[in-house]
């Protein structure tokens, strides 16, 4: 018994020893951030790295993240939040909370002085999608470079004689041909073009781009708006779905597919097309993983389609952000959090949080190229300190991309090489979404309570599957959708978004 | 109305003498008293974010009363009514054909005498209830896809045509239905087991002797013992009428069936979480929660007038 | 035990069987069976697709012989590092919360069912009421704030402890226990306690095997309130460990993650396995409570 007192008392002189020593310089920041659950948070060497780094002390909490949003409203309600907190949103919910006055208005920070670095990387557009009532609330994590890719399969393309597709014509023919011509060479014809995923998306911009689709966010050269559904561009494209459906070179269950439940069909060879939102890691990841069901399979990777008789497909981007962090408006370290978090978009810290450290998670690091060799045993070390999720900001624009995955000179390379391939063939558009200008978010609010995007949803849906004639969609676009819509375009038009 | 012979100094009072007489009983309320209190009724005054513009800073009792804006949204909305009739068709056919399996099923089961048949019976029903619907769903869109389903293989099989049961507004419901049974009948069974467990096999003897055949037996000894649960459980169910549980149906809930699918908890889903209106999702969840009050309890006057068990 | 075989013995001996009879078994066994199998199916493809590898999954979704097995998903779960705080969490909240659930079941339903205790009706009304009616999220973190217990497992077992339905289930099947047996008691001069546990508690066993077994495996399942009241990955529950290892985010998260799983193990597998991993234990509890359901138990019982 006394010997564990003692004990005790020992352990306790040390620990006040040690905090007093670095309470003297180093102040403590609390944070929330959204991390996934193999990340080890207690006692791992990237975030003791970084608190050197800075000078400061972490206390993290990381929540569920499948719950992540469950959480941050309880934490955002309860009046005790911490100093920096992931917000993970930058919609309704978030001017809300803007508004109400949660987190620090960052506007006046946002300069040489105060926080340099995010001044330097973060771009107009993108302070944009975080900004309220004029107003920057938080900072976004970006996402620069990412682009789209298709990825067909090469071997099926060599086996039935055809080429990669470029525009939506070609597109169709291979769609239809890897229906009906057994490219998988089992006798039955069991496979198919392709499927659509509405959960990346309601219109994927690798279809669209082929018909010069252009956002409502967009105005054309007069300066008019209109809104993208009811263009006759974007009933093209609709055509051009429902003749491939009709050829059953559309997975004829499409609506149905959700989550990653396109990539089941793509590993079990179901079919021979998947387009990616980004490329960042999926090409990797494709290739050096196993095959899984088909190890012949080779992959083509190309850029969206292309309008007939051009050079490049031109794809309209809005700025790339993922989730954004927002500092307490009543923290007590105001200065620490504002300079930790400015710290925080620099390449050093980024480099740090998406790698990790020297011999511990990886050999050799390129800076310039963004990737880092692992051994195996790195590799394990990786998984568990090192994850994308807890990177301030992603990728910054005078970088290239974030290899993450890519573990031995082969696969950044073979990576790197595709990247620059479809980069050659894409244009890309950039530009800002209208979402957060005063007034939109009551009109979208209005027609969903009016159930007018289900109906579209709906009827978009069944004229793909030929549920219903081409009279009774574009009666609906043009005549209730689009005059529904109209108040939001008239505050495009107002705001001059975008000419 | 026997006399408590351990009571020396007789209170004065009537009703001190009530209370101390009966001083065990009361004694025995205070835990769930307590507990009904602090965990159910203190936090209650939340539901006040119903009538407000509920701001995250201000907190409930700091924001502003919006005049029952949210209700009248919500009844002048165009959605309102579709909703509605979606919710109530679909647990009133959950009331019809889900509510009365269970209680077939247990009957069923009690009259099962081979031991080991009856226990592994039992075990595998209880089991789906243990699978979370995202698992169940992924299975039952291999049984009942268009594809390669199994279920219209069979139907082609057998000469019939093939029938999109995922993806169309007629089949959505029996989806529903079919697969609620799947995967709670067997687990429903329980509490009837227990009710029917309680029946003297003396009564069934008895029955024997003078004759009585199995229907008669079922009828006059069986149903009466389990009545009471049934009526409770009845009338509990007809409370939650306007509930439909809101994993399962955002499982089966695409663009093809949305006319019908859409139903309270997805709506309160999509407009609170995904368009950040936590108070107007407050404020949906209280109508319909008003309204399975005045639900339960007509329902639990009707049955005290028919003379059957009620809940108060 | 001795009246258990007797009833048991009276039923299989004294029942005479006529045509109507083997109609109702046959009947009986036929539907069951058949459904008792449809309801098998889905935990038997969980068993069986955990250990199948993904590419033969990929091939073929329902080759129930597969040529390889592998043991890569269960790995993976017991690897990770909250697992295991994750069930001593569980094993802890589940056994508290169930016998401390219990007891305030009872206590809580027996006074409810006797006639000379006044304001029952009003508190079963205000009980029933709180099926409709809660405050949601904000006020009840507020209240587990004020009572001290966020980050601690009481907030886990807590606010789950008494619910309306098993309640009313309970008061219900007392209420339709004989009255002469308390009456009997009472005069023998044994206060109202001695008799509920006594001679109440002993009559309940079927309801409370029931009753204790839907608490026990809402607890088992149970996750929510950690995510509102703990902030440390030591307080979860097994549960939420488990929906942690298998989050997959939606498609458009998953591609600006980057999270494309390079592993041999697919997250599907992942799923399956931990499913297993968590429902397997709480089966396993099933076959004690199983003999609680007997029928003709309880009154066989009280006759001796």
């Amino acid at each position: 018994m006394k010997r564990i007192v003692s004990l005790f008392l020992a352990l306790m002189m040390i620990m006040s020893l040690v905090s007093v020593a670095s309470a003297e310089e180093r102040v403590t920041l609390t944070m929330m951030n959204r991390l996934p659950a193999t990340y080890v948070v207690e006692g791992n060497p990237v975030i003791e790295a970084l608190e050197d780094l800075l000078n400061v002390n972490l206390e993290i909490e990381a929540p569920p993240i499948s719950s992540y949003s469950d959480r941050r409203n309880i934490v955002l309600a309860s009046g005790e939040l911490p100093d920096i907190i992931y917000v993970n949103d930058t919609g309704a919910s978030y001017t809300q909370w803007s508004r109400d006055g949660l987190f620090l208005d960052l506007t006046p920070y946002l300069n040489e002085t105060d926080m340099p670095n995010a001044y330097k990387v973060l771009t107009a557009q993108e302070l944009n999608k975080v900004t309220v009532d004029g107003a920057v609330y938080s900072l976004p994590r970006v996402q620069t470079k990412p682009m789209d890719i298709i990825m067909y399969r090469q071997d099926w393309l060599d086996k039935l004689g055809l080429e990669v597709p470029t525009t939506p014509a070609e597109f169709a023919e291979v769609a239809k041909a890897f229906t009906t011509m057994d490219p998988d060479g089992n006798g039955v014809n069991d496979t198919y073009g392709w499927t659509l995923n509405t959960d990346k998306g309601e219109h994927p911009r690798h279809m669209i781009s082929g018909f010069g689709v252009r956002p409502s966010d967009v105005p054309d050269e007069n300066g008019n708006y209109e809104l993208m559904e009811a263009s006759d561009e974007y009933i093209a494209y609709l055509d051009w779905m429902r003749d491939m459906y009709a050829a059953g070179a559309i997975n004829p269950e499409f609506y149905l597919i959700t989550a990653n439940n396109d990539d089941e069909l793509w590993y079990a060879g179901k079919m021979g097309i998947r387009y990616v939102n980004t490329n960042v890691e999926h090409y990797v990841s494709d290739l050096g993983s196993t095959n899984w069901a088909n190890p012949d399979r080779e992959v083509a990777v190309a850029a969206p389609l292309m309008e007939e008789g051009q050079e490049k497909a031109a794809v309209y981007y809005p700025p790339q952000t993922w989730g954004n962090w927002a500092i307490n408006a009543d923290s007590e370290n105001l200065e620490a959090a504002i300079k930790f978090l400015d710290a925080c978009y620099t390449d050093a810290v980024n480099n740090l949080l998406a790698f990790g450290v020297e011999g511990i998670t990886y050999t050799t690091f390129n800076d310039e190229q963004q990737y880092a060799l692992k051994t195996p045993e790195q590799r394990e070390a990786f998984d568990k300190y090192c994850a994308t999720y807890a990177t301030f900001n992603y990728q910054t624009e005078d970088k290239g991309l974030l290899i993450v995955n890519g573990d031995t000179i082969e696969e950044t390379e073979a990576f790197a090489q595709a990247n620059n391939n479809v980069a050659e063939k894409t244009e890309r558009i950039s530009y800002i979404q209208g979402s957060s200008l005063p007034g939109v978010s009551e009109v979208s609010t209005a027609c969903s309570d009016e159930g007018l995007q289900d109906t579209f949803k709906e009827l978009r849906t069944k004229y793909i599957c030929g549920q219903i004639e081409r009279e009774e969609l574009v009666d609906f676009l043009k005549n209730t959708y689009a005059p529904a819509w109209q108040p939001m375009l008239d505050i495009y038009a107002e705001n001059n978004l975008n000419k | 109305m026997a006399q408590n012979m351990a009571v020396i100094n007789k209170p004065k009072t009537s009703l001190a003498k009530h209370l101390y007489k009966n001083r065990w009983l009361y004694l025995m309320c205070i835990p769930g008293l307590a507990f009904l209190i602090i965990f159910k009724y203190i936090p209650m005054y939340g539901v006040i974010m119903a009538f407000q513009d509920f701001s995250f800073k201000k907190g409930i009792f700091g924001s502003s009363f919006n005049n029952f804006a949210h209700f009248k949204q919500l009844f002048n909305s165009g959605k309102f009514w579709n909703v509605f009739t979606n919710s109530i068709v679909l647990s009133m056919l959950k009331l019809l054909i889900n509510f009365p399996i269970p209680i077939l099923l247990a009957l069923l089961l009690n009259e099962l005498r081979v031991k080991w048949f009856k226990k592994v019976t039992q075990t595998f029903l209880y089991l789906p209830h243990f699978m979370s619907w995202i698992v169940l769903g992924g299975i039952v869109n291999n049984f009942l896809s268009m594809n390669d389903g199994v279920i219209n293989d069979l139907i082609v099989m057998l000469g019939g045509q093939k029938i999109n049961f995922l993806g169309s507004n007629e089949w959505f419901r029996f989806v529903i239905i079919a697969t609620n049974i799947w995967k709670e009948a067997g687990w429903g069974t329980i509490i009837y087991l227990a009710a029917l467990s309680s029946i003297s096999p003396d009564l069934y003897e008895a029955a024997t002797v003078d004759g009585a055949n199995r229907w008669q037996k079922i009828r006059h000894i069986t149903l009466p013992g389990i009545a009471s649960t049934v009526v409770i459980t009845l009338v509990l169910q007809i409370g939650g009428l306007m509930n439909n549980g809101f994993e399962q149906i955002y499982l089966f809930q695409n663009d093809l069936n949305i006319q019908v699918s859409e139903v309270f908890e997805i709506y309160t889903y999509k407009i609170g979480i995904v368009s950040g209106r936590y108070s107007y999702s407050t404020a949906v969840g209280l109508f319909k929660n008003v309204i399975g009050t005045i639900l339960i309890f007509s329902t639990n006057r009707i049955t005290k007038k028919l003379g059957g068990a009620t809940l108060f | 035990m001795e009246t258990v075989k007797k009833v048991s013995v009276k039923q299989t001996t004294h029942i005479k069987r006529g045509p109507d009879d083997y109609a109702v078994a046959g009947v009986s066994y036929l539907i069951t069976g058949v459904f008792a199998l449809i309801c098998f199916i889905p935990f038997f493809l969980v068993v069986l697709y955990s250990f199948t590898p993904y590419d033969l999954y990929l091939k073929n979704h329902f080759d129930f012989f597969p040529e390889r097995l592998t043991l890569d998903a269960y790995r993976m779960v017991i690897d990770y590092g909250y697992i295991w705080t994750g069930y001593r969490n569980t094993l802890i909240i589940t056994a508290t919360g169930t016998i401390l659930s219990m007891l305030l079941l009872v206590v809580t339903a027996y006074p409810l069912t006797r006639r000379e205790m006044k304001g029952r009706k009003l508190i079963t009304a205000l009980w029933v009421f709180t099926m409709f009616f809660s405050g949601g999220m904000i006020p009840e973190y507020f209240l587990m704030r004020s009572l001290g217990l966020l980050n601690t497992r009481w907030a886990m077992i807590l606010p789950g402890m008494l619910g309306c339905y098993n309640l009313i289930l309970m008061r219900n099947y007392i209420d339709g226990l004989p009255d002469s047996l308390e009456e009997a008691a009472t005069i023998d001069g044994a206060n109202d306690l001695v008799v509920l546990v006594k001679i109440i508690l002993p009559l309940c066993m079927p309801i409370l095997a029931t009753l204790g077994l839907f608490t026990l495996v809402g607890y088992w399942n149970s996750y929510f309130s950690a995510i509102m009241y703990t902030t440390k990955r030591t307080m979860w529950p097994l549960q939420l460990v488990l929906r942690e290892i298998v989050f997959e985010g939606s498609a458009a998260e998953m591609e600006a993650a980057g999270a494309a799983d390079e592993n041999l193990t697919s997250p599907f597998l992942l799923r399956m396995a931990s499913i297993v991993v968590a429902t397997v234990p709480i089966m396993c509890v099933y076959p004690f409570l199983q003999k609680y359901f007997m029928s003709g138990l309880v009154l066989g019982g009280v006759k001796e």
